[in-house]
């Protein structure tokens, strides 16, 4: 047994705790962030290249065997969630630094910072239902703390939304895992595929798999369940911003493909219609809404929300060509998106708002900015040879190959009109005269994250093969239940 | 390695003078990069010309491979035609450009975005993965956007680059849905094994779906009829842009798809009909919209939407002869047409106008382009000794034999007629233009550009002439490849302008005379036109475009959200709660949920139990009822106190300790809180609302007691909660089992839940300290 699996909690849970103790040593603080965070990424990407190498990977927390004691998880599904995560997280950290300007402010914001992280972590290597439910809460707290803290009205109201469906979903999580260990007397989500497998016909499992498709569904923003989203996403600061869409709503979507590809394996039929009739109506609802906006950090909110509702798409198909889409578009719409959350901020920095009107100019204001976002909102839009190409490219490809045409039809309505809206904001901010001249003009440093996640995008795009084949091998292992249930209760 | 360099080197270019362009942007550059930059379409179209009389051949880089995309090129004479296009006009608009763009501009940026969309556009046309090629026609379409808004600041511009984007974006949409559901008949998306599967896709029951998918990819990017609407409005680009993207390569990709896929396409009534009847529909309303212009821009625009067409309708005879023509028609049309554009950009230079409005006679005053328009124009009017003459006497002979129709006649009187404005309009440009006096004054006195401005244009109507005294220069080593490789035979052209008293001169007789005649009374045409298009505003796609997308999306959208996303957060509880409560009744009653007692009596409900349930709700209900927030706070604890002597009488008194605790602490808390709140509630919601409310509650209520009930009545297998009680003390140490689990078995949930607590401290410290002036409104936001 190895202990690199509980490094990526562990390492960001002691950074954080170790940050409130620096808090005074600004210098400190600064070596402890960029050490721990570039290690935790470290961890994290060896981490995936260990699962590559040697399969599904198991940590009994405490020693104890399962289903009695609490195990950590790795399996592909997992390590590419935690280093896209982490990818997110250093940029974001690294954004943070020069946004907040304040000390005091980054002093409460990194050890919060990293608390989030090792709750995201958590998130996607507990192979414990209950223990998710915990790492939830983790975070919930966390994205509520770091969207208050700066006290700002928009953001507290913002915080008041997603801290009361928030505990609404926990309402739920809590009445779900209360009613399946009452059926099954067990958490282990191994043991739970195992037990429930005989009685998967029974309608509490059906009851119980609802509620769980609801609290997931509202941690990723999944209609009728994304209320909370847009003014999360757009009153949160910039790098929270970021790492809510890049990664937090993909924790919702990674819960969900979870238990319905190991505990409620048999029941994916039974709930097909409905989840593709939801993500359909996620995609279409969110690219209206997006289209109606005049500000650019609520239409990048929105805008999330319609590709939660493309990756849903690609889960609800249910075959490997799909779930392999899903992974592929949840990678690179976090890249995409994260990227360009950063650049809304950084244009916030500019004028104290993001509100498209007040904007313009760019290009002769910053020629670097306009080509970074330009290649962001094309990658978004789905141009090749960026990465979203590729996202839409296979999700199309699944869909026909599942039969689905009506749900691709749907979804390349909607992609039209995300190209519209996307170019129209670059048009907007980039090439519109603006009189109004900027506040002052920000770090260029903000530049950095935002270029290297642009590049990351056209990267993944040019380099797409790898990244293809091995969210495709993951969905080819979430499909073999039976690895994920040996590897945790070993061989029956 | 040739094709590599002819594709990626415009790309390189591109990206150097990207990297470069700080520097550059600092230096004077002039016309030095100009002439620089000229060198690198020179290189490519000489490794092209390098490549005529090979054999086909391909190279690939691999890219996805288990999805069999892969950057490969095939080199077949429709792709060195449509390369030698592509770099011969390049050369000729950068030489052109030079002298167009005055020092002011922005020259860095328009050779980045040039070079970036003759790498494209070579691509498209040497590609042989259809990925591949799918890749740089999205790079067109991009180039094209920035090119269109080169002079951003301009609305019209702005607009223009927008619609293109759109609508080629739509095209590109549906495209890749039909390449992909090509893939689904071939397994590949290699170009040179689907054009030998033929056969397989016209007999797939996917074939119609998948053509009509790619066909419109092929029409938008064309500028087909009712596609056709973005093309006129792409002229706001400079004007070497619209000769060379807008009149001579870009908007001839479609063709060109329409052309590679022919042998796997053509050849079936559907295909004539569909590619066929859009082609001449188009070529009949490019040329009617087109002699409607005054400006002679718009003017090529809509005569390039017409010639499109009538290409597209070559292509969809399908025959091997009507093919030839197309192919001949497209290099007349590249070169007559680039050089009216050019002739166009000089008038607009010389005279600060080019409406016919204010500019014409200008036959003295421009010497040279009155030359140049003079060959243009009446090679696209398709008279003799040019090129046009040629083309358009194929096109003639071609309508007269056409598969799958049964009309006999329909065909060529229809072409003819379409031919008629096409004469018009070719005349209106050259007589307006250039002999006509203009009932306005130009706000320049017109004068001839240098040579750097003409040369170009003059070097492609010498082509034009010669294309038509001297066809065979051309058709061997170019046409005939061309042809071949889009019909799958052999092609043997023999040009020539005379070919004796036939049908299609006869044909061509009946264009010339009712179009002079058309031409005489241009005018009134023009106005009767106008009181069409005044009493139906609302029959043209531009207003779809305009109201419909433009206007009609967004203001729908949000009209609709400002429905959905209300802002109230308890409206958003309200929907999500109803929405989940009904999904999990739905959904376990489709499972056979029967809504029985058993359950209920199963729990062993006794009678002290049932007293405090009843007492738990009276004060539930109290809490609502009561006015009094202290009275309210009050009997919510009530039901909390019950809560944990309800767990007393389970047999669970470390529990109800627990949660007696819990509830002391939260009343107070909350009773200290609200000591800064008004003592009394205002009544604000409305009766309605309300009583849904009540009904929601109740709803979930029930639903809930069920669900547990029958949570308690079904166990599937024995819980692992034995494992706790006998090893606690064996393997932890400790007697108090509930201790052990949690500090030790999930210690782990323990851990987590601290962090929680924690990080919930560190948020009210953070409030505290952090805090700039809390204003907490009592207006939610609009949800925009």
């Amino acid at each position: 047994m190895t202990h690199l699996l509980v490094l990526p909690f562990i390492l960001p849970l002691g950074t954080a705790i170790l940050l409130l103790l620096l808090r005074p040593y600004k210098l400190a603080r600064c070596v402890t962030i960029c050490i721990s965070g570039l290690m935790t990424l470290w961890v994290n990407i060896s981490l995936l290249f260990s699962i590559q190498d040697h399969g599904i990977q198991i940590y009994r927390l405490g020693g104890w065997a399962p289903p009695f004691g609490i195990v950590l998880v790795g399996d592909l599904l997992s390590g590419l969630m935690i280093v896209l995560g982490s990818i997110i997280s250093v940029c974001a950290l690294f954004y943070s630094f020069d946004y907040l300007e304040q000390d005091d402010q980054q002093q409460i914001f990194h050890p919060l910072f990293f608390f989030l992280w090792a709750g995201t972590n958590g998130a996607f290597l507990t192979g414990d239902l209950f223990n998710l439910f915990v790492m939830f809460e983790i975070m919930l707290m966390s994205v509520y703390a770091l969207l208050t803290m700066l006290g700002d009205k928009k953001q507290i109201e913002g915080g008041i939304k997603l801290i009361s469906m928030g505990l609404l979903s926990s309402v739920m999580f809590l009445t779900a895992v209360g009613g399946i260990y009452a059926l099954c007397g067990t958490l282990n989500m191994a043991d739970l595929a195992v037990k429930i497998k005989p009685h998967i016909d029974h309608p509490l499992v059906s009851a119980v798999a609802m509620l769980l498709i609801a609290v997931f569904g509202l941690k990723a923003a999944m209609m009728p369940m994304h209320f909370w989203l847009p003014d999360v996403h757009s009153s949160a600061p910039t790098p929270i911003s970021a790492m809510l869409s890049g990664i937090l709503i993909k924790v919702g979507v990674y819960a969900l493909i979870r238990v319905f590809c190991l505990i409620f394996v048999d029941l994916q039929d039974y709930f097909q219609v409905f989840i593709i009739t939801l993500a359909c109506i996620t995609m279409f609802v969110g690219g209206m809404g997006a289209v109606a906006q005049g500000d650019f950090k609520r239409q990048l909110a929105y805008s999330s929300v319609s590709q939660v509702g493309y990756i849903l798409l690609g889960v609800g198909f249910f075959t490997v060509g799909g779930m392999g889409a899903a992974l592929f578009y949840t990678i690179s719409h976090g890249i995409i998106k994260s990227g360009l959350f950063m650049a809304a901020g950084f244009l916030k920095k500019m004028r104290g708002t993001t509100e498209l009107a007040r904007h313009g100019s760019m290009i002769k204001i910053s020629p670097v900015f306009s080509l970074f976002l330009l290649i962001g909102v094309a990658a978004l839009g789905g141009i090749p040879p960026a990465s979203g190409f590729f996202m839409k490219f296979q999700l199309v490809k699944a869909g026909f190959e599942g039969g689905f045409y009506l749900p691709i039809a749907i979804a390349l309505v909607v992609s039209l009109f995300t190209l519209f809206y996307l170019f129209k904001s670059w048009q907007q901010i980039c090439c519109m005269e603006q009189e109004e001249a900027p506040i002052k003009m920000p770090s260029r440093n903000l530049l950095i994250p935002v270029g290297i996640l642009a590049l990351l995008a056209l990267a993944l795009g040019f380099g797409a093969s790898p990244v293809i084949d091995l969210t495709q091998a993951a969905a080819e292992q979430l499909f073999a239940p039976e690895q994920y249930i040996t590897a945790v209760l070993g061989a029956r | 390695m040739t094709i590599l360099s002819i594709v990626f080197l415009p790309f390189a270019a591109s990206l150097l003078i990207l990297l470069l362009s700080p520097k550059l942007q600092k230096l004077d550059v002039g016309k030095t990069l100009g002439a620089v930059v000229a060198a690198v379409p020179l290189i490519v179209f000489s490794l092209i010309i390098s490549l005529i009389g090979q054999a086909a051949h391909t190279f690939h880089i691999p890219w996805v491979e288990s999805y069999g995309i892969e950057l490969s090129f095939l080199v077949d004479g429709l792709s060195i035609l449509f390369g030698m296009l592509i770099s011969g006009i390049g050369l000729l608009v950068v030489i052109y450009s030079t002298w167009y763009l005055s020092d002011k501009e922005d020259k860095v940026k328009f050779y980045i975005y040039l070079m970036m969309f003759m790498g494209a556009m070579l691509g498209v046309v040497f590609s042989n993965n259809l990925i591949g090629l799918f890749t740089f026609w999205e790079l067109t379409s991009i180039s094209s956007f920035l090119l269109i808004g080169f002079w951003y600041h301009k609305e019209a511009s702005r607009y223009g680059a927008m619609k293109a984007l759109i609508i080629t974006g739509f095209g590109g949409i549906a495209m890749l849905a039909g390449f992909v559901l090509l893939y689904a008949i071939t397994d590949t998306f290699d170009i040179s094994k689907i054009l030998t599967m033929g056969d397989v896709i016209r007999s797939s029951s996917l074939y119609v779906p998948a053509l009509v998918l790619i066909f419109l990819g092929c029409a938008t990017k064309s500028a087909q009829f009712p596609f056709h609407v973005w093309l006129p409005n792409a002229m706001e680009a400079p004007t070497p842009i619209s000769a060379y993207l807008h009149s001579a390569t870009m908007v001839k990709a479609g063709l060109f798809l329409v052309a590679r896929l022919s042998p796997a396409f053509s050849g079936t009534a559907f295909w004539t009909c569909l590619v066929a009847g859009a082609g001449l529909t188009t070529m009949l309303v490019g040329g009617v919209l087109a002699i409607r212009q005054t400006d002679l821009k718009g003017l090529l625009a809509y005569s390039t939407i017409s010639q499109l067409g009538m290409i597209m309708a070559m292509f969809g005879f399908g025959t091997q002869y009507s093919v030839e023509a197309a192919i001949v028609h497209i290099l007349n049309h590249a070169s007559f047409k680039a050089a009216l554009f050019m002739v166009v950009g000089i008038i607009d230079h010389g005279c600060g106008t080019r409406d016919l409005k204010y500019v014409g006679n200008l036959k003295k005053d421009m010497p040279h382009s009155f030359k140049i328009a003079l060959v243009g124009c009446l090679s696209m009017a398709g008279l003799p000794i040019f090129g046009g003459f040629i083309s358009k006497e194929m096109f003639y002979e071609s309508a007269l034999h056409i598969p799958f129709v049964t009309v006999p006649g329909l065909i060529p009187a229809f072409v003819v007629f379409a031919s008629i404005f096409t004469f018009a309009y070719s005349f209106k440009f050259l007589i307006w233009g250039f002999f006509k006096e203009a009932p306005g004054h130009p706000p320049k006195h017109a004068h001839e550009a240098p040579m750097l401005g003409w040369i170009s244009a003059a070097i492609l109507a010498s082509i034009a002439v010669l294309l038509g005294v001297a066809p065979g220069l051309f058709s061997h080593s170019i046409l005939e490849p061309a042809a071949a490789a889009v019909s799958g035979q052999p092609a043997h052209l023999h040009l020539a302008l005379w070919h004796g008293v036939n049908t299609p001169l006869v044909m061509s007789l009946f264009t010339v005379i009712p179009g002079t005649f058309l031409f005489l009374r241009l005018n009134k045409v023009t106005a009767f036109q106008s009181k069409i298009a005044a009493k139906l505003p609302h029959f043209n796609p531009n207003f779809l475009y305009n109201r419909g997308f433009l206007g009609g999306i967004p203001s729908v959208a949000r009209r609709s959200l400002l429905q959905i996303q209300s802002g109230y957060l308890k409206r958003y509880l309200f929907m999500i709660v109803s929405f989940v409560i009904t999904a999990v009744l739905l959904f376990s009653l489709f499972k056979g949920w029967t809504l029985s007692y058993d359950g209920l009596t199963a729990a062993g409900i006794t009678i002290p139990q049932l007293l405090t349930f009843t007492l738990i709700v009276c004060a539930a209900l109290a809490t609502i009822r009561f006015k009094n927030r202290i009275s309210a706070i009050l009997s919510l604890g009530m039901t909390g106190f019950l809560v944990a002597f309800f767990y007393v009488l389970m047999g669970a008194p470390d529990l109800a300790l627990t949660q007696f605790l819990v509830e002391a602490i939260s009343v107070i808390l909350i009773l200290l809180v609200f000591y800064l709140v008004p003592p009394y509630f205002e009544e604000k919601t409305h009766k309605t609302a309300k009583s849904l409310d009540v009904v929601l509650s109740v709803f979930v209520g029930v639903v809930m007691t069920y669900y547990m009930a029958m949570v308690m009545d079904s166990h599937f297998t024995e819980s692992i909660a034995h494992y706790y009680l006998e090893m606690s003390e064996k393997l932890a140490g400790g007697r108090n089992v509930v201790n052990v689990v949690i500090v030790d078995f999930r210690g782990f949930d323990t851990m987590g839940e601290i962090s929680v607590f924690s990080i919930a401290a560190l948020a009210v410290y953070a409030m505290l300290k952090l805090k700039k002036k809390p204003k907490l409104g009592k207006e939610g936001d609009s949800g925009l």
